[in-house]
């Protein structure tokens, strides 16, 4: 940091992949919300370019921007705001890990959704800038869903909130829905407030060996007819192609024994697991998740009746040195994750360009996470159509000046360093 | 309006598709907010997207302010026309384009209403959750520009949560097509962004929806009380205890009376101070699980007596009472205001009390039927529009409702929106930073501020809120034409006042 106005700022830490030229960025940690507004008046005056993040447990899942001069870190923002269990919401500072957030949820009689892997450095505002959502999304659905307010701090300095604390709530626009995965580009989430799931009184966890992944699309639809609403239901393949069915039942003791009794045949072969075991097996499953620091994904986002095609167009594409190490297949979810570990980047890069243009037929949405070599070869996400100009704008409004770095999300073509309406002709 | 302007409208439209005479254009000037109207200039009704498009690009490039309406259901006087701009109604545009059983999803025109894409759904064991009381004509359309509620968005969660796509018109004509449902938004969320806005963004002409599966089970039960503060005592209890039924809905004696005197008579017991009617649903197993637990509270709370349907007929005439209450109360006064304000649902009972209070020290008769569950409370003023004493102690009471639920940590709507008639409190609810972020969306989407103009954002001017700009004391129109939401709000104060 060679900038005066800043020499004064408190590196905690440094961030690594999150520039294309592979410079490190230093990390700062603001203690409250004050602090935060000083360091964006400083950036904007010095015409510097922050780079909001919470735990950085997410950066590898987006594109590398061409500059940052300072990443602003929310970890040290931290607490409850407000827990009312007897209304069924939590409100809490950005910097407040997944992990306390479900204890504190838990000691409540509730349950937190997003239940994100990796919830030990994962922060709340992290989550809700990444716009992630957890292993729970099929009982309780996307993120988005359980968020009900934020607090930010925009570019201009100023801080203001949108939504609010409430399980019901239309006054006003629905800003936070904007905000929650936009990367830190439109704002910096510094609170936020959850709904509260029903916490499951019972958890039987349920693994099923199939001898060929693609039996997991029967064993998907039968599944769907019997069971209304599992906790989690997945199909795990391993390289040699043999593949283990995950499904999750939860909640009320006797609706839990009625959905395990409505099973499908198949399932009476599947390991059991339930009280504590049940809670070791869904922390592993959830720790199975795709880190993309440790290697390269490929995230296929489809409907739920292509996913069978797009899985199949996943399986053409990654062959040879590209050879999947381990698939994950949501079909209800209709997602599937691809791990490829430490296949050449531009071999990876090439087989997504292929899956891109064959997936285009089916609408599936293609995303990509892994280490900087392979973010710089090819984006992390799908090219965008014509809301790009209007996004564009929007980033544009929010911060005209570009003090947030930019370019993580989709291409949304060049900043133009001052706002003008989309819709301009 | 500009000649040149009605010749292009005509030659997209046609007949079918114009309203010019003025005695065809008043059906247009309010909606359920009776306190506000004023007559369109004109009323656009396209047939499609295409032609919805066509209109918007005629109205841009004459510089026209555009309300979008739906079936004119809404209650907070989003739909008032305003002075100088047409209405885009979407009553023409109510085809189902696509419902997919198998992803479950439906892909339909913004002029459908609500009920009839459940009865398009049901055949495929599904159904399309948000059902506000006005169902049987209520759009889609309409439901997404103020993210509308219901009853049974207690489980199922308000309209944001089930709209997965949409096809919008931007201000200038632009058709903007996100309906292609995904997983998670590609990029930033416009979807979520446009709902909820209150057509102030853009005219919303296509919605793509999440259908939901028939459970398998549906229970229907009526608890009697004698004491409303009980009623709300055993929604509070539940909710802390964590059952799940699909619906918690509480009527006051007032309501039920009105009701069993109307033709949505449901066998509520008329000398009951209040009824809680509650839905479970799901599997066998999960209602066993779920009634038992409500009995219990139940039971603990007092309740008199508690009824179950027996059948469909009976569980569709205890809702028919539910969802008719506001036609019923048109027994006890010829006007009625609907509030709508939610409360953080440990404080029910206080505030349910506590917004009687206000409207009986006015002088008001005020009748209770709101979506318990959510805190979403609805205290209903019966009032003649012919009195002016009495809509000035109706306004009066709505202001200070709304001043004392948000004093207890609740907020201006859940479900109706802010339209006209609570644009003047964002201000007890949101900071001007607040404001002022709401505010950049809009500086995109709609520039010359001539979608919906001078609704939901309080008009601000010289560091003060205020519901009429500085603008308006102008006698110029060059200054009236500069800001269209100035010359709106200004037209608020020439619209037609209460006979």
């Amino acid at each position: 940091m060679t900038t005066r106005s800043l020499r004064d700022v408190e590196v905690v830490d440094v961030l690594r992949g999150a520039v294309r030229d592979g410079s490190e960025v230093p990390v700062t940690a603001p203690r409250d919300e004050a602090e935060l507004v000083d360091l964006v008046h400083r950036a904007r005056r010095d015409r510097l370019r922050l780079l909001p993040i919470g735990g950085g447990t997410r950066v590898a899942w987006t594109n590398p921007t061409d500059r940052a001069d300072l990443a602003v870190s929310t970890r040290a923002m931290t607490g409850i705001v407000y827990h009312e269990p007897d209304d069924g919401t939590i409100t809490a500072r950005a910097g407040t890990t997944m992990a306390s957030l479900t204890e504190r949820a838990r000691a409540g009689g509730h349950h937190l959704s997003p239940d994100v892997d990796l919830a030990a450095t994962s922060t709340l505002g992290g989550v809700v800038g990444a716009g992630w959502s957890g292993v729970d999304r099929l009982r309780c659905g996307p993120l988005r869903n359980q968020l009900l307010g934020t607090r930010v701090v925009l570019a201009d300095g100023s801080a203001s909130k949108s939504g609010g604390r409430l399980v019901k709530n239309v006054t006003g626009f629905d800003l936070h829905r904007l905000y929650c995965g936009s990367n830190g580009a439109l704002g910096v989430v510094v609170e936020a407030s959850l709904r509260l799931a029903v916490a499951p009184e019972v958890v039987r966890h349920l693994v099923l060996p199939l001898d060929r992944a693609r039996d997991a699309w029967e064993l998907a639809s039968a599944l769907r007819a019997a069971v209304a609403a599992p906790w989690t239901f997945a199909i795990d393949v391993d390289p040699d192609g043999s593949a283990h069915a995950h499904l999750e039942l939860a909640g009320r003791a006797p609706v839990v024994q009625a959905e395990f009794d409505a099973l499908p045949r198949a399932w009476r072969s599947a390991e059991v697991a339930e009280g504590g075991d049940a809670a070791r097996a869904h922390e592993h499953y959830r720790e199975g998740e795709p880190d993309p620091r440790l290697g390269a994904v490929v995230r296929v986002d489809a409907r739920p009746s292509r996913v069978a095609a797009a899985f199949d167009l996943v399986t053409r594409a990654f062959t040879g040195s590209t050879r999947p190490r381990f698939v994950r297949v949501q079909p209800h979810v209709a997602r599937i994750d691809v791990r490829l570990g430490d296949a050449p980047a531009g071999d990876v890069a090439r087989a997504v360009r292929e899956l891109r243009a064959a997936a285009a037929p089916v609408r599936a949405a293609v995303r990509v996470g892994g280490p900087l070599a392979l973010r710089r070869e090819v984006d992390c996400f799908d090219a965008l159509g014509p809301e790009r100009r209007w996004m564009r704008a929007l980033r544009d409004r929010f911060d005209p000046d570009g003090v947030f770095a930019a370019g993580r999300g989709p291409d949304l073509g060049p900043h133009v360093g001052a706002f003008t309406s989309a819709g301009g002709r | 309006m500009d000649r040149a302007l009605l010749h292009e409208l005509r030659a997209i439209l046609g007949p079918r598709g114009l309203i010019e005479d003025r005695t065809r254009r008043v059906a247009y000037e309010c909606d359920g907010l009776a306190f506000e109207r004023r007559v369109p200039e004109l009323v656009l009704l396209p047939a499609d997207t295409a032609q919805a498009a066509r209109c918007m690009r005629a109205l841009h490039d004459h510089g026209v302010p555009v309300v979008p309406r739906g079936a004119g259901t809404g209650l907070t006087g989003g739909a008032t026309p305003v002075e100088g701009g047409v209405v885009i109604g979407t009553a023409r545009m109510r085809r189902v384009l696509e419902l997919d059983p198998v992803d479950r999803i439906a892909r339909v025109e913004a002029g459908l209403v609500n009920v009839e894409l459940s009865r398009a759904a049901a055949k495929h064991g599904l159904f399309y959750a948000p059902d506000p009381s006005s169902q049987r004509a209520c759009t889609l359309g309409g439901n997404v520009a103020n993210n509308a509620g219901g009853p049974h968005c207690f489980r199922h969660g308000n309209t944001t949560r089930h709209v997965v796509g949409l096809v919008a018109v931007m201000h200038d004509g632009e058709v903007l097509d996100l309906s292609e449902p995904r997983v998670d938004p590609l990029g930033d969320d416009l979807v979520g962004l446009l709902v909820g806005s209150e057509g102030m963004f853009a005219l919303v002409t296509e919605i793509t929806v999440r259908l939901t599966p028939a459970p398998q089970r549906v229970e229907t039960l009526l608890a009697v009380f004698d004491d409303l503060d009980a009623a709300c005592d055993a929604v509070s209890e539940m909710i802390a205890e964590q059952l799940e039924p699909s619906a918690l809905e509480i009527l006051d004696k007032l309501t039920i009376e009105a009701v069993e005197a109307s033709v949505f008579a449901a066998g509520y017991p008329p000398d009951a101070e209040a009824v809680l009617l509650i839905e479970v649903e799901g599997s066998d197993a999960e209602v066993e699980a779920n009634s038992a637990g409500i009995a219990r509270v139940l039971e603990r709370r007092g309740a008199l007596e508690t009824r179950r349907a027996t059948g469909d007929e009976e569980r569709a005439k205890l809702w028919a009472g539910r969802k008719g209450a506001y036609g019923a109360m048109g027994r006890v006064a010829p006007d009625l205001y609907v509030t709508d304000v939610v409360v953080p649902r440990t404080k029910l009972r206080e505030l349910v009390r506590r917004t009687t209070e206000i409207c009986r020290e006015r002088g008001l008769k005020v009748a209770n039927v709101f979506h318990a569950g959510d805190g979403n409370l609805h205290p209903n003023v019966s009032y003649d529009r012919r009195d002016p004493d009495e809509v000035a102690r109706v306004l009066d009471a709505g202001e200070k409702i709304m001043e004392v639920c948000i004093e207890a940590g609740g907020t201006l709507s859940g479900e109706h929106g802010i339209g006209l008639e609570k644009q003047k409190q964002m201000h007890l609810y949101f900071s001007p930073a607040d404001l002022d972020a709401m505010e950049r969306p809009r500086d995109v989407f709609d520039p010359a501020r001539r979608m919906n103009p001078g609704k939901t954002l309080p008009i601000r001017a010289c560091m003060e809120t205020r519901t009429r700009p500085i603008a308006a004391a102008s006698s110029d129109p060059a200054a009236r034409r500069a800001s269209p939401d100035a010359a709106a709000a200004q037209s608020t104060s020439d619209r037609e006042r209460p006979r």
